[in-house]
């Protein structure tokens, strides 16, 4: 693959840890060293949540939009509800900056998760971007 | 002066201007070409007989000054590939000068002597009909540069390559772009072939000193497309450095590949580990890389004048050249993922062999993905399959059984996966993995489309409260009012993109339905979408009634509720009756 898809080995294992893959698509991708692609293969501490990951790679939430753990969508522009969702070994990881679409339609139906089902009930599931939204604070998100 | 319909016969060469029937008046695009094909085309005739037409229709707002993104042209008529009824649009020139001549459709029936072969000019004084023996035999590109050539004026050229010369099942027509290429393709559905049967190789579309679009209502338009502007030039998805105009459709690529639902290999899996490289992302890298001095390559290209969104792309060589426009997601994933190639480079030279010949690039992909699955290639063989489209541009006994599409083709290899709805193969969605897709594939009267089915607002779709899109339960109601949105959307001549800000943004939807009420003076509202997209889905669903179609034919494939589908390991489960719940109201609504 050439430079675009960059791919990156944390080079020091930790003792007790699990492996994962993540993969970045869009500008974030300069996070992992890439310019619109990014691939990273990590080991983190078992106890992980995707938000201890996001945290650690200092990826911004209102700069993602669509979120996927193991093909499952876990989030979606302007929601960011994926902090509590725990890693297990071999996981991988999609992150999508803003600006990805993927209209209703060529997703209904798709495997969620839980908690992004549960704002989808309350948010309505057929927006593309949930930016603006009455009800829509950190605060809130949080509890999903 | 009224917009009026220009009929062509070709049977006895003639052309004659018609004033708007009362009964087509509130009709545009798609809902004005499938108007016409309920009334005017016996649904049991043979779409290559001579009582099938071809109906060309702008839309509602195409040819409006300034009405943002507005270039699509609706071709319609029945269909050879699934025998129903069609409704088919492209972008590029077409649209809008048919429009500023204020022809609300152009009716072409009859059929001429056999091996005549004509080449229509139109203009605001005259329809010439020419001998086209000189450009008959060429691919799209060539006679697309002779046509310029020939008429300097830079016409909309409409026309067929050598697959609608041979009247083939996968057929399509073409539009020029701005830059004078085919490439904008109203693929589906084989109406290649019905040009085809009509003997004409081209028309020359000429707006010269046209009188232009009357807007009714021009305050009224006026607010509506500046709201509309300003919301798709708001919306991230849409804005200038936004998602599309940044990656054009083929963003769509690693986001259905990481959840899932990317058609890999013929429909075998739904992830493809070359995914990476053929995605819109790529696109982008690959135009800077060879284009970093300079050259014809190019993200956020416009695919018709007017567009604000552009989203379409120029594909080059290693050299920065014009290889082709443009590598669509549906492209990528048709002449990719579904081939098992990962070469960008090869997936662009098929497609500029699909632009050339005149073929839909879904179903081509598709067929090459039959014939790899039945051993004619290997999957990956990507020299093999740019190959196949020599076929059938050599028009060889082979390429005519590959330009007949998917089933034929997976009859002469005797193949049994075959992801075909209504006998049009499936686009780059996956039903197993995307469940609401599947139900639109199904049940759609154009066979399995992914853009018979685009998302509307809820509060605007009246389904809001009504169903939970969150629960199989409701997938018959919510794809039925997302056929009719999309209908509705598919007969204004916007492009179906602008459904991204109008769902997010409400001062956006309130200006295309203002816009439209603006030019055509018709009294519609956000209310009206959908009573006015089911009056569409009505008449195409009785024309395929009447051309033999029943529940029967509204469903997924057999083997996809036997083969789970990995990563996820599910099959298709969605019953029967559910998909029977989408259409029962065309016979109790009265």
């Amino acid at each position: 693959m050439n430079s675009t898809l960059l791919e990156h080995h944390n080079p020091i294992p930790k003792m007790q840890s699990i492996k994962v893959n993540i993969t970045i698509y869009g500008k974030l991708a300069e996070i992992g060293g890439g310019k619109h692609i990014a691939i990273l293969d990590l080991e983190i501490p078992p106890s992980s949540t995707l938000g201890d990951l996001l945290e650690d790679l200092k990826i911004p939430m209102d700069e993602t939009s669509f979120i996927f753990l193991n093909a499952v969508l876990c989030d979606v522009p302007g929601l960011s509800v994926v902090h509590d969702e725990s890693l297990k070994e071999g996981a991988h990881i999609g992150i999508f900056s803003t600006g990805y679409m993927w209209p209703y339609q060529y997703r209904d139906g798709m495997p969620m998760s839980d908690p992004l089902v549960k704002a989808m009930k309350r948010y309505g599931a057929m927006h593309h971007s949930y930016k603006g939204l009455e009800d829509n604070s950190d605060e809130t998100k949080k509890s999903f | 002066m009224a917009k009026k319909i220009l009929r062509i016969n070709m049977s006895d060469l003639s052309a004659k201007y018609e004033p708007l029937p009362e009964k087509w008046v509130k009709w545009g695009g798609r809902g004005l070409t499938s108007a016409i094909t309920f009334d005017e085309v016996p649904p049991d005739c043979h779409p290559l007989g001579p009582n099938n037409k071809l109906t060309i229709a702008p839309g509602w707002v195409s040819g409006s000054p300034a009405a943002p993104s507005s270039g699509r042209t609706s071709f319609g008529g029945k269909s050879p590939l699934t025998g129903g009824i069609k409704e088919t649009n492209a972008g590029g020139l077409a649209s809008q000068k048919i429009a500023k001549l204020q022809i609300a459709a152009i009716i072409i029936e009859g059929t001429p002597a056999p091996g005549k072969w004509y080449l229509i000019s139109i203009n605001k004084d005259e329809v010439k009909f020419e001998d086209a023996s000189d450009i008959f035999g060429k691919g799209m590109y060539e006679v697309d540069e002779i046509l310029w050539e020939r008429y300097p004026v830079k016409p909309a050229v409409i026309g067929i390559g050598q697959a609608g010369e041979m009247k083939l099942s996968n057929a399509g027509i073409s539009v020029n772009d701005q830059e004078n290429r085919p490439g904008r393709y109203a693929g589906r559905g084989g109406m290649g072939a019905v040009m085809g049967t009509k003997g004409i190789k081209a028309i020359v579309i000429d707006d010269t000193g046209a009188p232009g679009v009357e807007i009714a209502n021009k305050e009224l338009f006026a607010e509506g497309r500046k709201k509309l502007t300003a919301a798709i030039l708001e919306h991230d998805l849409t804005k200038k450095g936004g998602g599309l105009p940044s990656y054009g459709t083929a963003i769509l690529v690693n986001i259905i590949n990481e959840a899932g639902g990317l058609p890999t290999r013929n429909f075998s899996t739904g992830q493809f580990e070359g995914a990476a490289k053929i995605s819109g992302e790529m696109i982008a890298e690959t135009i800077e890389k060879r284009c970093a001095d300079g050259g014809e390559g190019q993200t956020g290209h416009a695919c018709h004048p007017g567009c604000v969104i552009k989203c379409s792309n120029i594909y080059p060589n290693e050299d920065g050249s014009h290889l082709v426009s443009c590598v669509e997601y549906e492209t990528a994933w048709a002449l990719g993922a579904n081939c098992g190639i990962d070469d960008l480079d090869y997936v662009a030279m098929m497609t500029y062999e699909c632009n050339d010949i005149g073929l839909d690039t879904i179903e081509a992909g598709n067929t090459v993905a039959i014939a790899m699955e039945g051993g004619l290639l290997e999957f990956g063989d990507q020299e093999g399959a740019l190959k196949t489209f020599d076929e059938i541009r050599n028009k060889t006994p082979l390429g005519r059984i590959l330009g007949q599409g998917v089933e034929a083709t997976a009859k002469a290899f005797g193949v049994h996966r075959v992801p075909t709805v209504k006998h049009q193969s499936m686009p780059a969605y996956e039903p197993r993995a995307i469940k609401g897709i599947g139900v639109t594939y199904a049940t759609t009267p154009m066979g399995a489309d992914h853009t018979a089915g685009y998302t509307i607002a809820p509060e605007i779709a009246g389904v809001g409260g009504k169903v939970d899109p969150l629960s199989d339960e409701g997938k018959a109601d919510l794809s039925l009012t997302f056929q009719a949105a999309t209908a509705f959307i598919d007969s204004t001549g916007y492009c179906l993109f602008i459904a991204f800000p109008i769902l997010d943004i409400a001062t956006g939807w309130a200006g295309m339905a203002e816009s439209v009420a603006g030019v055509t003076g018709l009294e519609i509202t956000g209310d009206d979408v959908i009573p006015i997209g089911k009056e569409i889905l009505k008449m195409e669903r009785l024309f395929n009634e009447g051309a033999g179609f029943t529940a029967e034919d509204d469903r997924i494939p057999e083997f996809m509720n036997y083969e789970p589908l990995a990563p996820h390991n599910v099959v298709w489960g969605i019953p029967d009756e559910e998909l029977d719940k989408v259409y029962e109201w065309v016979h109790n609504d009265g």
